[in-house]
């Protein structure tokens, strides 16, 4: 599945340097359209997930088998698909589910990534080697097929896919969390800390993670993106939800089978995918041009 | 994998003959080199137990699925046997000894859904995939290319805004989207290409562009911000400021220091090629690395799925070895750094 | 999506690793953003906007006919598969759906089994057998040989029996499932044409299975042969009317007709050599892609396409074949162990509350045919019994009252004591169609305030979860047979227990005996419609529609074409008029 793949880092300096002094304190107030572009953008997919009864009337899993493969129109926007259920209906379903699901893959990439990172960033030595190594192998293996090889011990459903795709993700914030903890741990005032005795737990919950908290963040966002897109790819070749759910790579994978009479069927959750991840995305390099400034 | 940036061996700063100089960095050079592959090995290895201990999770095998259906009526005596004939009644470490072992003679075991030999069946199966992968490498660089210089000399205004937000867009959207989308324009529509002869040129050319859509994004984002970096040093302006056109400076100024940036990120998107192939090849209907591991994963097929995920591996490591190795030969100021200090 | 990593600056970062870091996109910090975003996804939108288009021009697209083929008898067959992943081991990939397509091309059988159940002669001429049918005589046919020159004699046949009954299961061959091994006790030669199969109980089924597709007359050299080496599909030496010509895993398969063929079985309608010159079976594992390659006039053939998309090829002028095999219609067997299939009220319930019209309105077309017992209509055996099973949701209701599953919980589903009215269904990964059929029937049961939830697995998982575990109360019939008998050997405890009745339904194990025993067809068969009326009744067996497990999409130039008992085709009369 795609990657985002990171542009250099803060050594770089990047285009960043180019904005001139105006443009940027006034950036600072006002995010840029774009960016509050996507804030809408998540925002109605928050709202699909919390409440998805207010938006549609139709029952997502029940449809009128009479009304299969009805093309997108008044009735329909969206139009219906081989059980004659309306798509819009299930896309909006489908939200909560994808969106669980890729905050799960994502917990999981924080969360172990973050403590292998931490603690060989910290500790050093030979639990600095060790980990180091096993980042290694996680990343040498494609991750698309990390996740595929996982889900299919796990067996196949969406939370198994979520947890393949976010252990996938372990290395990168394993080493962006070394690199961190690293950047930190050299600065004056946690050899301050050290210095006055305090425990290395405590240097590490009160100024450690503190530091990293932000490039992880970002790091973050940009992943639950990219979350979306490996679990519906993961969906898409079958390994997802069991019908009738309504995972979004899951209608697309559904629809494959009536590309060739209900275009729709695969267009319209596509589409809904590209744009989520698409906002995710800006988020993501906005978050961290915020804290190149 | 770590060094992906090989740090030139800083050392004391010496006021050596030149000629010995040269010397101790070509001995630090082997030594890194070797060290390097020492490690990459060991990561082809560990990747080896890794995929294996994942795989043994697996509740079941296709083995045993077809003998214990009741529909084939074996005895127990008859499904021992069979299941020992193929090793799956000793201990998993065992298993995973035995397997090692022979992995690293060269010998990967045999299909437990078809009985041939894995070498065999990955043999028959990276042509394509390699030819996909190849061509989708290639298509990547040239609309990286084309995106790059693009954001460079388009003047300021909506047309440079648009080729700067298409990674973006090109990187959000699904690829198993766009691989449907061409299938129906190019092939169906347009009839460029015939659905039932998945390797022809036409259908490969299709479905490399359905993998390096999303790739080239990646290389273009590089590129792109190098060629910016590039741009805001003093030497460019300095040339823009002797009245050289854009186009010129492009050439002779920026594009040398954005390759070395680029050619990195050339070797780690191998990965999203090797992984993208799964989905573009089951779209496309290719019978490639990609359609073998899926079938393996829908067969429970262990042996070739582990052959085939750690072969990715082995590809990784060793493309982005040999670009560590390169990388200090490549870079005159890496390679300069110690001597000029 | 594994890398994320940076990439290095032309000076590499400080420590290694360190420029970790999350800039997927750059951005430029300018006012543009918005513009560009938009500008973005209009670009993405417009191609495809081109989609719906491109279905409009595909009505048009079936032009001139096949993918290959010249003129008179050098015509040849192209035929789009799903897979070949079976290998080509015969005793793992002879009854598969996929490569027997290839198998009935290669090979002969020792008799044919047409589909309405008649056995005719093949390589067996004539045969005999001894009243209490435990002794079989069969006569062979002379001058038959292998492709390979040696001949299919009585030798030969015994080496197949023996690999059909026992295998080398200490060398991974395993037999063949369905062969009546239990029985069996030995064949020897009475002469080179002539050999004698003994067992050791009345077996009526030998003669009708000797033509079901596991039982493929293969070479004595190619059986001798270790696994591995079955594995290569040139190894397989077989007498059929087309021989291989090249193969490559996975991927593709030619046969080349065979000049010197002469003994087609008389039921196939032609004799001599095969019509057509030579076969090509290639893989195309997407669904969507065979249909669009047939529809494009790209194949002859297309194998296991959309049920869905059918009428629309008919409308064109495809022929599509559904050949129904003999055997079980397709359906659920139900684990009476089970909850709540404890009950036989909850169970009635069930196969009342199914709308079985509407599943063949919308899942399938009007190719397919309804389920008028537990047996498919082609059986010789089977009697219409629809009306212990037809649509009743009135009915259904009452039952599930009377059983006691009068609560509702908050999502609106029956209750007893506290426990939702429910099980899970996992559809068949044999059957196109199977999903949407089990999430109609999730709807249909719902109204009714039955939960059905609806999983989809792949095939080992499925065979785990489902098949070999008794824990699950559903079980998915898509079974085939050439010998009704085989009825006897799954409905209790001395076989497969596929209701997991055990020996407790007395009525099911007296007509387990007496359909076992019986030692003519004729004896037979009120016996099957009174176990057939049994099982319905009970409401062990819900029937769903009859098993159309094979799709042929077909160009209307091909003729000649014949399907067996278990609905493999064979195309040794195949005829494909040039247009």
């Amino acid at each position: 599945m795609s990657v985002l793949d990171a542009a250099p880092g803060p050594v770089a300096g990047g285009p960043v340097a180019a904005a001139t002094a105006p443009a940027r304190a006034l950036s600072r107030r006002l995010p840029p359209a774009s960016v509050l572009a996507s804030l809408a953008v998540l925002a109605v997919v928050l709202l699909w997930s919390l409440a998805p009864g207010l938006v549609t009337g139709h029952d997502p899993a029940v449809g009128v088998p009479d009304d299969k493969f009805t093309a997108p129109g008044a009735g329909y926007w969206l139009g219906t698909d081989h059980l004659g259920r309306d798509l819009l209906t299930r896309i909006v379903h489908g939200s909560a589910s994808s969106m669980t699901s890729a905050l799960i893959a994502v917990a999981i990439g924080v969360l172990a990534g973050g403590l292998l990172g931490l603690l060989g960033g910290y500790l050093g030595g030979w639990v600095d080697a060790v980990i180091g190594r096993v980042v290694e192998v996680l990343l040498a293996i494609p991750g698309f097929l990390l996740a595929v090889v996982i889900v299919t011990a796990l067996g196949y459903d969406t939370r198994n896919a979520a947890i393949a795709t976010g252990v996938s993700a372990v290395a990168v914030f394993a080493r962006l969390m070394r690199s961190e903890v690293l950047r930190v741990r050299t600065s004056v005032f946690i050899e301050a800390a050290r210095l006055s005795g305090a425990s290395a737990g405590y240097v590490l919950l009160r100024h450690v993670l503190p530091n990293a908290v932000r490039p992880v963040l970002s790091l973050a966002v940009l992943q639950f993106g990219i979350a979306i897109l490996v679990i519906a790819g993961l969906a898409f070749l079958g390994y997802g939800d069991p019908p009738p759910a309504s995972d979004w790579g899951l209608l697309v994978s559904d629809g494959r089978e009536h590309l060739l009479h209900a275009p729709w069927l695969v267009i319209a959750p596509g589409l809904v995918i590209a744009v989520v991840v698409l906002s995710v995305s800006r988020l993501s390099s906005w978050l961290d041009l915020g804290r190149n400034r | 994998m770590s060094v992906l940036t090989p740090t030139a061996p800083g050392g004391p700063t010496g006021t050596l003959a030149a000629s010995s100089a040269a010397a101790r960095t070509a001995r630090r050079y082997a030594s890194f080199a070797l060290r390097r592959t020492g490690q990459a090995l060991i990561v082809v290895v560990l990747a080896y137990v890794l995929v294996f201990a994942v795989l043994a999770a697996i509740p079941g095998d296709p083995i045993s699925a077809q003998l214990d259906d009741p529909q084939a009526g074996y005895s127990e005596a008859e499904k021992a046997q069979i299941r020992a004939f193929h090793g799956l009644d000793r201990p998993v470490l065992v298993q995973l000894l035995v397997s090692l072992g022979h992995a690293l003679t060269g010998d990967l075991g045999t299909s437990l859904s078809t009985a041939q030999p894995v070498t065999a069946m990955l043999g028959a199966a990276i042509p394509s995939t390699l030819a996909l992968a190849a061509t989708a490498l290639v298509l990547a660089v040239l609309i990286a290319a084309v995106l790059a210089l693009a954001s460079r000399l388009l003047p300021e205004g909506p047309a440079n805004t648009l080729v700067r937000a298409l990674p973006a867009v090109f990187l959000s959207t699904p690829n198993f989207l766009i691989g449907l989308v061409l299938i129906q324009v190019l092939a169906v529509t347009l009839g460029l290409f015939s659905l039932v002869e998945p390797h022809s040129p036409g259908s490969t050319l299709a479905a490399a562009l359905t993998l390096a859509i999303p790739v080239s994004a990646q290389i273009a984002q590089v590129f792109i911000t190098a060629l910016d970096e590039a741009a805001g040093q003093d030497y460019a302006e300095v040339a823009l400021a002797r009245g050289l056109r854009p186009g010129q400076v492009v050439v002779r100024h920026l594009l040398r220091p954005s390759l070395l940036p680029t050619v990195t990120i050339i070797g780690l998107v191998l990965g999203e090629v090797l992984g993208g192939s799964l989905i573009t090849e089951a779209i496309f209907g290719r019978s490639g690395v990609g359609t073998l591991v899926q079938k393996a994963v829908a067969a429970q097929d262990v042996p070739v799925l582990l052959a085939a995920v750690v072969l990715s591996a082995l590809v990784f490591v060793v493309v982005n070895l040999v670009i560590d190795l390169l990388y200090p030969l490549l870079d005159p100021r890496l390679r300069g750094k110690e001597d000029l200090r | 999506m594994s890398a994320r990593r940076p990439a290095p600056g032309p000076v590499g970062p400080p420590e290694d690793g360190a420029a970790i870091d999350g800039r997927a996109i750059t951005a430029r910090p300018d006012g543009t953003s918005r513009r560009r975003l938009l500008q973005g996804l209009g670009a993405g939108a417009l191609g495809l906007a081109a989609l719906p288009l491109a279905g409009c021009a595909l009505d048009g697209a079936l032009a001139d006919g096949g993918g290959s083929g010249g003129a008179g008898d050098d015509l040849e067959l192209s035929f789009l598969i799903s897979n070949l992943d079976g290998g080509w081991v015969p005793s793992k990939s002879a009854i598969s759906s996929y490569e027997a397509n290839v198998w009935q091309q290669l090979t002969d059988k020792l008799v044919h089994t047409d589909p309405e159940g008649a056995v005719t002669p093949w390589i067996a001429t004539h045969w005999e057998q001894n009243e209490e049918a435990t002794e079989y005589v069969l006569h062979l046919r002379e001058g038959v040989t292998f492709s390979d020159g040696t001949p299919l004699d009585a030798e030969a046949v015994l080496a197949n029996l023996e690999a059909w009954a026992v295998g080398r299961p200490d060398e991974g061959l395993a037999r063949v499932g369905l062969f009546p091994g239990g029985t069996y006790e030995g064949a020897e030669a009475l002469d080179p044409l002539t050999v004698r199969v003994t067992f050791t109980a009345p077996t009526l089924s030998f003669l009708p299975t000797l033509g079901y597709h596991g039982c493929q007359l293969m070479a004595p050299s190619s059986l001798a042969l270790s696994l591995e080496e079955q594995a290569d599909l040139a190894s397989q030496i077989g007498s059929g009317p087309f021989v291989l010509e090249s193969w490559e895993p996975r991927q593709r398969v030619r046969l080349v007709r065979r000049e010197d063929y002469d003994w087609a079985p008389e039921a196939l309608g032609a004799s001599g050599p095969a019509q057509l010159a030579a076969i090509t079976f290639t893989v195309l594992p997407d669904d969507t892609l065979r249909a669009s390659a047939a529809r494009a006039g790209q194949t002859d053939l297309s194998y296991n396409v959309n049920p869905q998309v059918l009428d629309a090829f008919t409308e064109a002028g495809f022929v599509i074949e559904v050949p129904r095999y003999l055997g079980f219609v397709h359906g659920y067997s139900l684990r009476t162990q089970v909850a709540p299939f404890d009950d036989v009220r909850v169970r009635q319930a069930v196969t009342r509350g199914i709308d079985r019209a509407e599943i063949l309105r919308t899942v399938f077309t009007d190719a397919w045919q309804p389920a008028t017992s537990w047996l498919q209509a082609g059986v010789p055996e089977t009697t219409d019994l629809t009306e212990l099973f037809s649509y009743d949701p009135e009915l259904a209701a009452t039952l599930l009252d009377e059983a006691g599953w009068t609560g509702r919980n908050e999502d609106g589903f029956r209750e007893k004591d506290g426990v939702e009215l429910g099980f899970t269904i996992y559809p068949t990964p044999y059957l196109t169609g199977s999903v949407p059929e089990a999430e109609l029937i999730s709807q249909h049961l719902g109204r009714l305030g039955i939960r059905v939830r609806t999983q989809k697995l792949d095939i080992p998982t499925w065979t785990e979860r489902v098949t070999n575990d008794p824990e699950q109360g559903v079980g998915e019939v898509t079974r085939s047979f050439v010998d009704v008998g085989t009825v006897a050997g799954v409905i209790t405890d001395e076989g497969e227990d596929w209701f997991q009745t055990g020996s407790s339904d007395a009525e099911l194990v007296r007509l387990r005996d007496e359909v076992a025993g019986a030692a003519t067809r004729e004896e037979r068969a009120p016996l099957v419609e009174e176990l057939s009326r049994h099982v319905l009744e009970q409401a062990y067996f819900i029937p769903l529609e009859q098993n159309v497990q094979r799709i042929y999409v077909q160009s209307p130039e091909l003729t000649g074409i014949t399907f067996n008992a278990v609905a493999i085709p064979s195309y040794h009369a195949a005829r494909k008029e040039p247009s």
